[in-house]
């Protein structure tokens, strides 16, 4: 296998940015990570961070709007930004498909289910619009509506959200993606419906070895699912790197304040993060320096005032696994002390 | 869905009677006697007081309402007065049902009125509805595809100007500009569709276009707002995140949704030019319902009004309902 | 089929901070709305052609009578010959009468325009606050108290909107301009500006009252939703206070689009031969005079149609922008 095909997917410095009447809307700064088939990646971030921007831009979605967008994407060796939309199109929902936010708002509420997903079917494969019902019904099955035959008929207000939330993920399964975007496929569902849908993406995944990218504002999730992790702030990576690494040395401010807040054992899961005082910088004018910097209970621990100066760059920490942060490495071993002390405490 | 049906229709029902006896109350509450508009010049008053009788104006205004509606369902004679009836039976009209009165002025019934005047006001309708239909959505899909363009903002600062101009003038600059002084258009006229389909065409441009252009100009607007509205959509990224060819993003998905909303509000315009085009009936000399109508108010010719309001209100109340069975159609999300 | 409870999935909350937080903190909708407003070239243009014509709509009545404008003197010297047409070049434009004179009588068309302005815009601005206040009132009404209020003015805006509009603007005019007179309007003009200003104001309120409702009763949700949240499903009240910053939006936008409809109705009305009377002047009686001089004295023709067009277009387009700086929503659409 050469040297190239062993990422699925490279992005490099990949921007976005939204001119908007009220300025430009830097929604995506400098982000760097890559993706290995069968792996899964979790990205995670406030609202407001980045997340849907950055997924959509890895499928062309920003062409033809407004939003600048520069940097690389590759996929499979492909650089995507460039590519012909001819040949765009031919990857889009059948080497990559996407699972959206909203799968009420995603759907078309004018066309049946069935339909919806014997297009995406029919877009790729020449078959006739009976056999794309078809393939449509068996995914239906596939991916645990019951009744399939019947439901394949039904318009998506007449599903619940769980049921939308299946659709979507059938619908995006219908071509054997080999790399499957997630964009809070959870967020809008019941506990156990999240672990059925969490379960059921795990087994495709083993079924058919494709990369999976899950968006989520869910710890918890990316703990059950992911391999690697990036967690996103006003549009930056703030850190990123093996799920393992980040989560047990977790390297700068943002990320001690998502997982202190996440909920511990015994506490019910899916329960969303707690608030972190302050809220999300405007991406128009972001605060000068660390974007943090505004929000950051720790900046007192480095000296001087590079943090309200100095945008920190993203640095390697440990093998697989890089914080943008200009605390110095035993500040943060202290305060990670100090940080479990509590939790344990808190605890009993 | 047939229950929908039954209490739609019976609202209907209710609801024009409601009409019928507000548009009573309203006009046989005139202060002008209608019996004095019924003589010419040699007029006296024992004249008057025998057309009031024949006219029925003398009965008290609650039986002329019954009358009325009497009339819509059996025949009425004008005058209803046996001693005529048996002594000059020339002079009777009879008024077959569905009878809506008999206007004195002008020596007709109503109901024949109507039917000479209904063909043209249709005319007039169904062509202006198609033009401004087709060129309305046409062009408002096309602002809406090429935003940002010259050529948008052309479409978009032209609809405007035209959304802008009152009915009447354009109408009149139509005619007396581009028809009467440079002879660009066949000047307008009705010739009943049966007898010479191009005659009738023809002498309908000017109104057609007339009407049109303003229904049209409000069109592209609606148009461009809603097929804005809806390629933001989130389900019009997924089509192109499935890899959907642009123009059936385009067609299927955004049109689909966005014109939905527009066909039903174009089933509504429609009802209501077919309950009459005043103006543009006015301009161009037609004798449609709106022009019989404006004509009848000016002579103050009450069984007409009543008639053509009556009439109007009907088209207008069941397009309304013909437009929401559409809808339940068109939009899934509708259940009636 | 069945289904877990857990498939009727809840409300999402939000995490952290709302989604819909706005682009920059610490600015109310009012000021981006001002902002976005101030950068719109086109709504700003027009907002300063709607002030020039406000003042002119003041000064035109003083400047009348300090008697620097001069509506009413006949100038017989100066329309002469066959048709008593204006004497001199372009509708006999001199010094004195920048825009001409009228054909027959004379008179300066210069301030006839501008007293015509005047009383346009007082009869659209009156007409619209009848129709919102009787559309705030009735929609706020409707939505507070619900059940059978809400039914009957549901059923009245249904009554309302059934009749053909602009055939009762005219037809009602013979009925109430006589009864205004009675209750003591002075007769003639009086009585008719009262009457036209009585009737676009009533037809207009239905659909302001449309909006208020749906406003009212998406803001009782949204409260009753928070209240249940934090003090355990007991229904709130909602105070005016509250309501009112949310209901000046939708106000402001629908009358800049009611406005100047009714600019353009008062000359239909005129046009249809129940309008104002000369020799009190308004863009809509000028017009439908002027237009039988389309061809023999453009300048005449021209003056009263592109004011009268221009106004409008002021409104509308004033209307657009502020349409668009108080909903930018489709301020994302596009993509391929
Ligand atoms: N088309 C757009 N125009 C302007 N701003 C946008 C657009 N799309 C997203 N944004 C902004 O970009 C930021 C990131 O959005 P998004 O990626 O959706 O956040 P999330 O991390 O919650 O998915 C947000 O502040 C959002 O308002
Ligand atoms: S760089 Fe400074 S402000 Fe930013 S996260 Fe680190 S300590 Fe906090
Ligand atoms: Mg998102």
């Amino acid at each position: 296998m050469s040297e190239q095909a062993r990422h699925l997917l490279e992005v490099d410095d990949l921007e976005v940015h939204f001119p908007t009447a009220d300025g430009l809307v830097r929604a995506v700064d400098g982000l760097t990570f890559s993706l290995e088939p069968g792996r899964t990646l979790g990205i995670v971030g406030e609202s407001g961070s980045g997340k849907s921007v950055t997924s959509q831009a890895i499928l062309g979605l920003h062409r033809g709007t407004p939003a600048k967008v520069s940097g690389r994407i590759r996929f499979d060796g492909v650089e995507l930004l460039d590519l012909p939309i001819k040949d765009l199109r031919r990857l889009r929902g059948n080497d990559i498909s996407m699972i959206f936010q909203d799968p009420l708002s995603a759907l078309h509420p004018y066309y049946s289910v069935g339909k919806q997903i014997a297009e995406a079917y029919r877009v790729h494969h020449s078959v006739s619009r009976r056999q794309a019902l078809a393939r449509a019904e068996e995914m239906l099955e596939l991916v645990g509506i019951p009744n399939a035959g019947r439901r394949v008929h039904e318009y998506p207000h007449q599903f619940s959200g769980g049921m939308r939330q299946r659709a979507m993920i059938a619908m995006a399964l219908v071509n054997d993606p080999r790399l499957l975007i997630a964009d809070e496929p959870t967020t809008a569902l019941d506990v156990t419906v999240q672990a059925q849908i969490l379960e059921l993406m795990k087994k495709l995944q083993r079924e058919f070895g494709s990369a999976i990218i899950i968006i989520t504002h869910d710890l918890g999730v990316v703990a059950d699912i992911a391999d690697d992790v990036l967690v996103m702030y006003a549009g930056h990576a703030v850190e990123q790197g093996a799920v393992n690494e980040v989560f047990y040395q977790p390297d700068m401010p943002y990320t001690w304040g998502l997982l202190s807040s996440m909920p511990r054992i015994g506490s019910p899961r899916g329960q969303r993060l707690a608030t972190i005082a302050g809220s999300p910088p405007s991406l128009i004018r972001p605060p000068s320096g660390c974007r943090f910097h505004p929000r950051c209970a720790y900046r007192g621990l480095v000296e001087g005032d590079a943090c309200v100066t100095t945008p920190p760059r993203l640095v390697a920490g440990g093998a697989d696994h890089r914080a943008r942060c200009h605390l110095e490495p035993g500040a943060r071993e202290r305060v990670r002390l100090q940080l479990s002390t509590i939790d344990s405490v808190g605890e009993r | 869905m047939f229950q929908y049906v039954v209490k739609r229709v019976l609202s209907i029902i209710g609801m024009l009677i409601l009409i019928s006896v507000s548009v009573f109350a309203l006009f046989f509450a005139v202060p002008a006697d209608p019996a004095r508009l019924t003589c010419g010049k040699n007029c006296t008053p024992a004249i008057i007081e025998a057309n009031r009788h024949a006219l029925g104006y003398d009965k008290p205004i609650v039986v002329q309402y019954f009358d009325f509606m009497k009339g819509l369902v059996s025949e009425r004679d004008f005058p209803d007065d046996p001693v005529i009836a048996k002594n000059s039976p020339q002079s009777i009209t009879h008024c077959p049902a569905p009878c809506l009165g008999y206007s004195a002025t002008q020596g007709q019934l109503v109901s024949t009125m109507i039917k000479q005047a209904f063909p043209i006001t249709a005319s007039i309708a169904v062509g202006a509805f198609v033009l401004w239909l087709v060129g309305g959505i046409g062009i408002g899909v096309l602002s809406a595809l090429k935003r940002g363009s010259i050529l948008e903002r052309g479409l978009v600062g032209a609809s405007l100007v035209a959304y802008s101009l009152p009915t009447f003038f354009i109408g009149l600059l139509l005619l007396d500009i581009v028809s009467i002084k440079y002879g660009l258009a066949p000047p307008a006229g009705y010739t009943p569709f049966v007898d010479d389909p191009v005659a009738w065409a023809k002498g309908m441009i000017l109104p057609w276009i007339t009407l049109a252009m303003v229904f049209a100009a409000l069109y592209v607007r609606l148009t461009r707002a809603n097929m804005l509205e809806t390629l933001s959509e989130d389900y019009i990224r997924t089509a192109r995140a499935k890899g959907v060819p642009e123009w059936a993003v385009i067609v299927r998905h955004a049109m689909r949704a966005a014109l939905t909303p527009i066909v039903t509000i174009a089933g509504l315009d429609l009802g209501g030019v077919l309950a009459g085009a005043a103006i543009t009936e006015t301009v161009f000399n037609l004798n449609g319902i709106g022009k019989t109508g404006v004509y009848a108010i000016q002579q103050l010719d009450l069984p007409v009004i009543v008639a053509v309001v009556l009439l109007s209100a009907f088209v207008i109340v069941l397009f309304n309902f013909l437009v929401d069975l559409l809808y339940a159609f068109l939009d899934p999300r509708v259940t009636l | 089929m069945t289904l877990s409870a857990g498939e009727f999935a809840a409300e999402p909350v939000p995490t952290m901070v709302d989604e819909a937080q706005g682009p920059v903190a610490g600015r109310s909708p009012w000021q981006i709305a001002r902002a976005r407003l101030r950068a719109n070239r086109v709504a700003m243009i027009a907002l300063f052609m709607i002030i020039f014509f406000v003042v002119i709509a003041i000064a035109a009545p003083i400047l009348q009578a300090l008697g620097v404008i001069d509506t009413t003197t006949l100038h017989p010297e100066l329309v002469q010959g066959p048709g008593a047409m204006p004497t001199g070049s372009f509708g006999g434009i001199s010094i004195h009468h920048p825009l001409g004179v009228e054909p027959q009588t004379g008179r300066d068309l210069f301030s006839r325009i501008l007293l015509g302005i005047t009383l346009d815009t007082a009869i659209a601005v009156a007409a619209t606050i009848i129709s919102v206040g009787l559309g705030v009132v009735l929609g706020l009404v409707a939505g507070f108290y619900r059940g059978a209020a809400d039914w009957s003015i549901g059923r009245l805006i249904d009554l309302i909107l059934a009749f053909p509009q602009l055939l009762m603007l005219i037809a009602l005019s013979p009925v109430l301009v006589q009864r205004i007179t009675d209750t003591g309007v002075p007769q003639g003009n009086p009585s008719k500006i009262t009457y036209i200003i009585a009737v676009l104001g009533f037809f207009g309120w239905p659909y302001f009252a449309r909006i208020i409702r749906a406003q009212v009763l998406s803001l009782r949700e949204r409260e009753f939703v928070e209240a249940a949240e934090m003090l355990g499903a007991r229904r709130s009240r909602i105070n005016f206070k509250e309501l009112l910053p949310n209901l000046w939006a939708p106000i402001l936008v629908y009358s800049s689009i009611v406005l100047p409809t009714y600019v353009s109705a008062e000359a239909a009305m005129s046009f249809l031969g129940v309008g104002i009377v000369p020799p009190t002047p308004t863009l809509g009686n000028l017009l439908q005079d002027s237009v039988n001089y389309a061809t023999a004295d453009p300048t005449y023709f021209l003056a009263p149609g592109l004011t009268l067009f221009i106004v409008v277009l002021a409104f509308n387009l004033f209307g657009d922008g502020l349409r668009d700086a108080l909903d930018p929503r489709s301020d994302r659409a596009g993509g391929k």
